[in-house]
């Protein structure tokens, strides 16, 4: 091959790894997307930016999820503690967990945190 | 030559975007609570597999509510062959029992039991159920065996390829190894209140961050606050001042029974506890609102006094 054709390969594959680079390591701040799961299973992915109530329905109970002005939250729950309920609203971080109902609401694209101790 | 050199710089660019790195991120429900296990490095798949297995044994040897569990034996009276494992955690529980004045007590069952935080059925039980729930002195690793798997999940992972990883284990915080750019791992203190954080510990390398808080299994009940964090010495919840007490430590099971502990104590008694102890590292959050970091904790995002 021509040096030319090395020369734009090199230059292509640069732009892919700096492309990724910044999507990979640059996703600070605040997460985009939290994804709804139950017993195991993905059951929604909503946007933060679109305000929304999603029913999440299980063989152990019910759920409903809020998500308001960029957070989301548990706003009504059948379970027996409500633990869900009192993390309030959220823009990332920990993942918020019902434990009786078995839900799960996780964050994608995370603000910097590892963990959540609690 | 030109070929191999360019073979070579794409190896290395995409090496550098992390293409060659395994990575695990793996949930699971396990002890009654929500575990997420993340690996990187070798055999991360692999290992993260492996410490599932390793948390489900765990439960069905510690679990308290289990009758066919080991400490469902014990609690019974039978006579029980001890592995030295086995032996080595309840004398460390008795251990951390005995240097916390019984502030963390590994022999509370019958007293949870009592108030229904098994179940998740909560009731104020009257106070003679109480006084026989003491009596009974019935085993009950529930405030320290998340850590002690936090911290055998470690030990697991030196013999691993694994390069680090960080295991939330309900609410327990497990840091193993260093980040690749050696900044410490960001592990935020729920806030009691709700809403986001509370503020931002930092730590370097292998570690233990457990938070204890009375914003978890609690309830009202005649217009009265109950949560699960029981005090050995009256079998009510701890009436300490404190909504949540954290607790950095090497040591996994250390770090959850202290927790517990500290909280029991309360804010004064903790902290002559920690000048007195050279292992851990403490935030304590008192009801008022007030955040009191010891002077080894890099906390950041709030606002705090520094205890010296």
């Amino acid at each position: 091959m021509k040096t030319k054709t090395w020369i734009l390969l090199i230059g292509a594959v640069l732009l892919v790894c700096m492309g990724l680079s910044v999507w990979l390591l640059g996703s600070g701040g605040q997460a985009q997307q939290a994804q709804i799961w139950s017993e195991g299973e993905l059951k929604h992915t909503l946007l933060l930016s679109v305000d929304q109530t999603v029913t999440v329905e299980s063989g152990l109970g019910t759920n409903v999820v809020t998500v308001r002005d960029g957070k989301i939250a548990v706003t009504q729950a059948d379970c027996p503690d409500h633990y869900c309920m009192d993390r309030g609203f959220c823009s990332g971080g920990a993942q918020i967990v019902c434990l009786p109902n078995r839900l799960v609401i996780k964050f994608v694209g995370d603000s910097g945190i590892d963990g959540m101790a609690g | 030559m030109k070929r191999l050199f360019c073979a070579v710089l794409a190896c290395l660019l995409l090496s550098g975007c992390g293409w060659f790195e395994q990575k695990a991120d793996v949930d699971f429900w396990c002890m009654d609570t929500f575990m997420n296990v993340k690996l990187w490095g070798s055999g991360a798949e692999k290992a993260a597999g492996e410490l599932q297995t390793m948390m489900n044994d765990l439960h069905t040897t510690w679990s308290a509510a289990n009758e066919q569990s080991l400490l469902g034996k014990l609690n019974v009276g039978m006579e029980v062959a001890l592995t030295d494992e086995q032996q080595a955690v309840l004398d460390r529980a008795q251990a951390l029992s005995r240097r916390t004045g019984g502030a963390f007590d590994p022999k509370m069952r019958a007293v949870s039991r009592a108030w229904g935080f098994y179940n998740l059925a909560y009731r104020v039980p009257e106070q003679a159920d109480i006084d026989a729930a003491l009596a009974l002195e019935q085993w009950d690793l529930g405030a320290a065996m998340k850590g002690y798997a936090g911290e055998k999940a470690a030990a697991y992972l030196e013999q691993t390829g694994v390069d680090r990883g960080i295991l939330s284990l309900g609410g327990n915080i497990q840091t193993y190894g260093e980040k690749p750019d050696g900044t410490p791992w960001q592990i935020a203190i729920q806030n009691p209140y709700g809403e986001d954080a509370l503020g931002i510990i930092s730590v370097q390398g292998t570690k233990s961050v457990v938070t204890s808080g009375s914003y978890q299994r609690c309830f009202e009940a005649n217009g009265q606050f109950y949560h699960h964090i029981l005090d050995p010495e009256t079998g009510y919840p701890a009436d300490s001042g404190l909504v949540s007490v954290t607790v950095i430590c090497d040591e996994g099971m250390t770090a959850d029974a202290l927790s517990t502990a500290l909280f029991v104590m309360g804010l004064e008694d903790g902290v002559e506890f920690w000048r007195s102890s050279d292992d851990f590292e403490a935030v304590f959050v008192t009801e008022d609102g007030g955040i009191y970091a010891t002077a080894g904790v890099a906390l950041s995002g709030c606002s705090y006094e520094v205890i010296q």
